[in-house]
C-alpha cells in the first residue's frame, strides 16, 4: 500500500518537475539544430519563478472563470498524471485509468482556457479560442478512432490493459495497424499541444498564433500556472504515446529495481519522441490553418485504416 | 523465427506501400510526389526480395533487383527530367480535396477487403492476408488518376497502381512467371516514356500540363 | 514456324521502315510487308482449318486454334487493304516535308499489326496481356499524328484511360492464374493449361477473376461504360488507322475476353457470363443510340456505331448456344468489314470538305460520287440492311436471342432501331444537297480506294451466302469455345 502511494507521488513529481525541462529540452534542441546556443534547457524554470514573482494583471471585465481556469488547467494536468501508467502498469488509480476518461479530462482543460479566452472579451482572445476549438473539434473523431484501434486489440479501454498487454507482444511494431495509430495520435498529440504544423509555440505574430492568442490577458502566476500546465501537457502525451506504443521497460512490479529500470527507459523514450519533435519542427513549416483540416482529416484516415486492419490483417 | 515474423513482415511493408500512396495524395509539389512514386516502389521491392529469400526463388529475386532499377532509379530519374523540363507550375486544387479523398481512400481499402475476401479466404500461402491490401493499393492509384488535375500527378497514379498489380501478384502467387514479368516492365518503361513526351506535348499545345485545360472534344 | 515468320514480317518491316529516308522505299517496305503478312496469316489460317489442328511453336509461346486463325485473317486481310489505302491517304496528307510523321506512320502501323498478331496467336495470357497493352502504346502516337490540341486529348486520354483499364485485366489474369495454380498445383500462364484445369478452379476466384477481365478488356473492346476514350482517338487518329483501330483492334479486346470466356464458362457454368455480357452489351448498345441521334461529326458517328455493334457482339455472345456465337462471330467478321471501310471513305471525305462537321459536308454524292456511293452502301451495310452481311449476322444474333432471353433481344431490337434513324438522318444530310461552291467535283485518292472493293464484295458475299468453308472455319472456332 505504501508503495502504490510512493508510486503515486513519484509520478506526480516526475510529471510537475520534468515538464519545464522536456519544454527546455526540445527549445534547446531546436535551437542547435538552427544553428543557434539557444539558452540553457533550465530556462523554463527561471522564468516560472520570474512570473510567480510577479504581480498578475487582470482585467476588470473578466468573470470568475478567467481567474478559476489557470487552478484547473494546472490541477487536470496533475490529476492526470495519476492515472496515466507512467512507470509500472499496476497504478493504484489504476482503476480509473481508462484511456477514454483521461482524453476528456485533458480536454476539460482545453475547453475551459477557451471559456477564458473569451472572457476577458479581447479580439485575440476570441480569435484563439475559436480557432483552438475548431482544431480540438477535429482531432476529437481522430483520438476517439485511434483509441479504438489500440482497444480493439487489446479488447479493454483501461491504460494499464493496454500497456500490459502491449509488452506481451514481441511482433507488436510489426503490426501495420499499431503503426497507422501511432502516427495519427502523433499528428493529433502536436494539434492538441500546440506544436508546429498546427501552431507555433515560439510566435507571438497575430495571424498565426493560436494557442498563444488564447492566454494573451494572461499575466503573472496565472500564466506561471498556465504555461506549466503546457508543459505537462506536453509531457503528458509523450508519456502516453511511448507508453501506449513502445511499451517496453514498464514495471509490472513495484520492486525498487523494474521501477528504476522503468524510470530509465521512460526518460529515453520520451526524450526520443522530444528529439523527434524537435526535429520536426525544424524541418517543416506552420500550415496554413485553412490547411490544418486537411493535416487532422489525414490524420482520421489513418486512424480509420487502423481500425480497419484490425479486422481484416491478422 | 523468420516464418513467423514473415507474414507479419510483408503486411507491414505493404501497408507501408499503400501508405505512400495515401501520402501521394496530400502531397502537392511535383517532385515530393515523384519521391513518394520511389519510396513506394523501394517498399514493393525490398517486399518482392523478402518474398524471394523466403521462397528461395533466384528468379523472383532477380524481378525484385529489376523493380528496384526500373522503379526506384530510372522510372523516377525520367519523371524528374520532365518535372524540369516543365519548369514551375501555378498550384491547382485536385478535382477532390484532399480531406474528402483521403476519406475515400480509406473507403475504398474497406472496399479492397470486402472484394478480395475470397482470395484470402482460399488462399494457403502466408502473403494471402495482405492480398486486400495491395488491392487497396490498386484501387488508390487509379483514384488518384481520375481525381488530379496534372497529367504528371496522373501519370504517378496509373504507376502506383502498376505498383499494386505487381504486388497483388507477388503476394497472391509469389509472382507470375518471370517471361511475363519482363514484358510487363518492358510495356510500364515504354508506356512512362511516351507519357513523359505527351507531357511535354500537353505543356506545349495548352502551355500548362492540367489535363482540364483539354476538355474540347465532347458528345 | 509459319507462326514465327508470320510476326517476324512486321516487326523486321517496323525496323526498317524506321531507318528509311527515302520516302518511296519506305512505301514500298509497307506495302510489301503488308501483302507479305497477308499470305503468311492467310497460309497458316488455311493450314488450321483444312487440318482441323492447331499450330503451336516456340515451346508453347506461340499457340493458333481455329479462333486465332479467324482473328489472324481479320488482322491481316484489313491490315493488307489499310496498308495499300494509306499509301494514298499519307501522301495526300504529309507532304515531303513531312517525311518524319510519314516514317512514324509507317513503322508504327507495322509494329501495331505485330503486336495484335502477337495478342491472337499467343498461349500465354501474360503474353496476350502485354501484347494488348502494347497496341495501345503502339497506336497512340498514331492517333496524335497531326499533333494537334484535339488529337492530342484524344491522345492522352486514349493512353490513361486504356492502360489503367488493361490493368485491371491484369489483376483478372493474375487472379486466373492464382486459381489456376491454387487448384492443381503448378501451372503455366497458358491458356490451354487453365481450359484443362478449368473444371477444378475455385468458382469464387474465377467469378471476381471475370469482372476484372470484363471491366479491363471491355474497356480495349469499347464497352460502354468504359467506352469513353473510343469517340476521341479513333475520330482523332488517321484514317487507315481509325479504320484498323475500330475494324480490328476492338475485336482483339472481345478475342481476350472469349478466351477467358470459355474458361469461365467451364467453372461456372454459361450463366454467369452470359448475364454480364447481356447486361454490357445491352448498355453498350443503348449508350450508342443515344450519342448516335445527335452527332454532328461523322468520324465521331462511325465511332460510336463501333460501340453500337461491340455490344451486339456481346448480346450474341451473352445469348450463347450454337447460333448466339455463330452470329456473333460472323458479325466479328461483317463489322470489321464495314467499319474499315467507313473509316477509309471518312479519310476521302475529310480531305474532301476539310471539315469532320456533318452539316458542313453537303451534295457529297454529286461532289464525289464514288467515294458518295460506297459510303452510302457501306452505312446501310452497317445499319444492317440487305443484302450486306451485317443483315445476316444481326438476324442470327437475334433469332438466337428471342428464343434465349427474348426481353433482353426485344429490348436490343428497338435500340437498333434508334440506332437507324439517327444514323439514316445523319447520312442523309451529307449525301444529298447542293455541295459547296467552291468545291471542285471529282473523288479524290480513286486509285487508292481499289483495295476496298475487297470489302465491297466481301461484304455483299457474305450478305448473299454463307459460304461452306466459312461455316466449316466458324463451327471450328466455335469448338473451341466449348460451344
Amino acid at each position: 500500500m505504501t508503495a502504490s502511494i510512493l508510486i503515486e507521488a513519484i509520478q506526480l513529481l516526475i510529471v510537475a518537475l520534468a515538464a519545464p525541462l522536456l519544454v527546455g529540452s526540445v527549445r534547446k534542441l531546436k535551437a542547435r539544430l538552427q544553428g543557434r546556443r539557444g539558452a540553457s534547457v533550465f530556462q523554463p524554470y527561471r522564468d516560472l519563478r520570474k512570473l510567480l514573482v510577479k504581480e498578475a494583471v487582470i482585467s476588470e471585465n473578466t468573470s470568475w472563470i478567467f481567474r478559476f481556469t489557470p487552478y484547473l488547467v494546472a490541477s487536470v494536468m496533475l490529476l492526470s498524471s495519476l492515472v496515466v501508467p507512467m512507470l509500472t502498469t499496476r497504478t493504484p488509480l489504476g482503476f480509473t485509468g481508462n484511456i477514454i476518461v483521461l482524453m476528456y479530462l485533458l480536454l476539460l482543460a482545453t475547453f475551459f482556457l477557451a471559456l477564458a479566452g473569451l472572457d476577458a472579451g479581447s479580439a485575440f482572445g476570441g480569435m484563439g479560442s475559436s480557432r483552438e476549438m475548431i482544431i480540438a473539434a477535429l482531432a476529437e473523431p481522430t483520438v476517439m478512432i485511434a483509441i479504438f484501434a489500440i482497444a480493439l486489440r487489446v479488447g479493454s479501454t483501461s491504460l494499464d490493459e493496454i500497456v500490459r498487454r502491449g509488452a506481451d507482444d514481441s511482433l507488436l511494431l510489426l503490426n501495420p495497424g499499431h503503426l497507422l495509430a501511432f502516427v495519427a495520435f502523433f499528428i493529433v498529440a502536436l494539434a492538441e499541444t500546440g506544436r508546429l504544423p498546427v501552431d507555433n509555440p515560439a510566435t507571438h505574430l497575430e495571424l498565426t498564433m493560436i494557442h498563444e492568442a488564447m492566454i494573451l490577458e494572461y499575466s503573472g502566476r496565472h500564466l506561471a500556472l498556465i504555461e506549466w500546465a503546457a508543459g505537462m501537457k506536453l509531457f503528458l502525451f509523450l508519456t502516453l504515446l511511448s507508453n501506449l506504443f513502445f511499451p517496453w521497460g514498464v514495471a509490472r512490479t513495484l520492486e525498487p529495481l523494474p521501477v528504476a529500470i522503468a524510470f530509465a527507459a521512460l526518460a529515453l523514450k520520451v526524450g526520443a519522441l522530444a528529439a523527434a519533435v524537435a526535429i520536426l519542427e525544424t524541418s517543416i513549416a506552420k500550415l496554413r490553418l485553412f490547411r490544418v483540416p486537411e493535416l487532422l482529416s489525414g490524420s482520421f484516415t489513418l486512424a480509420l485504416l487502423a481500425v480497419i486492419s484490425f479486422f481484416f490483417v491478422r | 523465427m523468420f516464418v513467423e515474423i514473415f507474414p507479419k513482415l510483408v503486411n507491414l511493408l505493404a501497408s507501408l506501400a499503400v501508405g505512400t500512396a495515401f501520402l501521394l495524395i496530400a502531397r502537392r509539389d511535383l517532385r515530393g510526389q515523384v519521391r513518394l512514386f520511389a519510396a513506394q516502389s523501394f517498399f514493393v521491392s525490398i517486399l518482392a526480395g523478402v518474398i524471394a529469400v523466403f521462397a528461395r526463388s533466384a528468379e523472383l529475386f532477380a524481378v525484385a533487383l529489376g523493380l528496384a532499377l526500373l522503379k526506384v532509379f530510372i522510372i523516377p530519374a525520367i519523371l524528374n527530367r520532365a518535372v524540369s523540363r516543365i519548369g514551375l507550375q501555378r498550384a491547382v486544387a485536385p478535382y477532390l480535396g484532399a480531406p474528402a479523398a483521403l476519406f475515400v481512400s480509406g473507403v475504398l481499402v474497406a472496399l479492397a477487403f470486402y472484394v478480395m475476401a475470397p482470395i484470402t479466404a482460399s488462399n494457403p500461402l502466408p502473403t494471402a492476408d495482405a492480398v486486400p491490401v495491395a488491392f487497396a493499393g490498386v484501387l488508390i492509384g487509379a483514384f488518384i488518376t481520375v481525381i488530379r488535375r496534372r497529367a504528371l500527378t496522373q501519370i504517378l497514379g496509373f504507376l502506383m497502381l502498376e505498383n499494386g498489380i505487381f504486388l497483388l501478384a507477388l503476394l497472391a502467387t509469389y509472382g507470375v512467371p518471370f517471361i511475363v514479368e519482363i514484358g510487363v516492365f518492358l510495356d510500364v518503361l515504354v508506356a512512362v516514356l511516351i507519357m513523359e513526351v505527351f507531357i511535354y506535348r500537353i505543356k506545349e499545345n495548352f502551355d500548362s500540363i492540367e489535363v482540364g485545360e483539354m476538355g474540347r472534344l465532347k458528345g | 514456324m509459319i507462326l514465327a515468320t508470320l510476326l517476324l514480317i512486321p516487326a523486321l518491316a517496323a525496323g526498317s521502315i524506321a531507318l528509311l529516308r527515302n520516302r518511296r522505299l519506305m512505301e514500298t517496305v509497307h506495302a510489301l510487308a503488308a501483302l507479305a503478312t497477308l499470305g503468311t496469316g492467310l497460309t497458316a489460317a488455311i493450314r488450321v482449318w483444312r487440318g482441323k489442328t492447331e499450330i503451336i511453336a516456340l515451346d508453347h509461346l506461340l499457340r493458333a486454334d481455329a479462333l486465332s486463325a479467324l482473328m489472324v485473317t481479320l488482322v491481316t486481310l484489313l491490315g493488307a487493304i489499310a496498308a495499300i489505302y494509306g499509301l494514298g491517304y499519307i501522301r495526300a496528307e504529309f507532304d515531303a516535308e513531312h517525311t518524319k510523321q510519314a516514317r512514324m506512320f509507317f513503322s508504327l502501323s507495322q509494329v501495331f499489326i505485330f503486336t495484335m498478331l502477337l495478342a491472337v496467336t499467343t498461349d500465354n495470357l501474360g503474353v496476350m496481356w502485354v501484347a494488348i497493352e502494347a497496341t495501345t502504346l503502339a497506336t497512340v502516337f498514331l492517333v496524335n499524328l497531326h499533333n494537334t490540341q484535339n488529337s492530342l486529348e484524344a491522345a492522352y486520354k486514349y493512353l490513361i484511360l486504356s492502360s489503367v483499364g488493361i490493368a485491371l485485366a491484369f489483376i483478372g489474369t493474375v487472379l486466373m492464374y492464382y486459381a489456376g495454380s491454387a487448384g492443381s498445383g503448378e501451372i503455366a500462364v497458358n491458356w490451354t493449361s487453365l481450359h484443362a484445369a478449368a473444371s477444378r478452379l475455385n468458382p469464387q476466384v474465377v467469378r471476381l477473376a471475370f469482372v476484372f477481365i470484363l471491366v479491363g478488356y471491355g474497356t480495349k473492346a469499347g464497352l460502354a461504360p468504359m467506352h469513353t476514350w473510343l469517340p476521341d482517338a479513333h475520330s482523332e487518329a488517321p484514317a487507315p488507322i481509325s479504320a484498323l483501330m475500330s475494324g480490328v483492334l476492338l475485336n482483339v479486346g472481345l478475342y481476350a475476353l472469349v478466351r477467358f470466356k470459355a474458361v469461365v464458362d467451364i467453372t461456372l457454368g454459361s450463366g454467369y457470363s452470359s448475364r454480364l455480357l447481356m447486361g454490357i452489351g445491352l448498355l453498350s448498345l443503348a449508350v450508342a443510340s443515344a450519342f448516335l441521334l445527335t452527332q454532328r461529326n461523322y468520324k465521331r458517328m462511325l465511332a460510336y456505331s463501333s460501340v453500337e455493334h461491340m455490344g451486339i457482339i456481346c448480346l450474341g455472345l451473352g445469348f450463347g448456344g450454337y447460333w448466339g456465337v455463330f452470329g456473333a462471330l460472323l458479325h466479328v467478321i461483317n463489322h470489321a468489314l464495314s467499319k474499315s471501310l467507313l473509316f477509309m471513305l471518312s479519310g476521302n471525305i475529310l480531305l474532301k470538305y476539310r471539315t469532320t462537321d456533318i452539316r458542313r459536308v453537303r451534295g457529297l454524292l454529286r461532289a464525289s460520287p464514288l467515294t458518295g456511293g460506297a459510303f452510302l452502301a457501306g452505312t446501310l451495310a452497317l445499319m444492317g440492311l440487305p443484302p450486306f452481311g451485317p443483315f445476316i449476322s444481326e438476324f442470327i444474333i437475334f433469332r438466337a436471342g428471342i428464343e434465349s432471353n427474348a426481353w433482353v433481344a426485344v429490348i436490343g431490337i428497338a435500340l437498333l432501331v434508334v440506332v437507324f434513324a439517327g444514323m439514316l438522318a445523319s447520312v442523309n444530310q451529307m449525301l444529298y444537297g447542293e455541295p459547296p461552291d467552291k468545291l471542285e467535283r471529282g473523288d479524290v485518292l480513286k486509285w487508292s480506294m481499289t483495295p476496298l472493293a475487297v470489302n465491297f464484295v466481301l461484304l455483299v458475299a457474305l450478305g448473299l451466302t454463307l459460304p461452306s468453308a466459312l461455316t466449316n472455319a466458324l463451327k471450328q472456332a466455335i469448338a473451341v469455345l466449348g460451344g
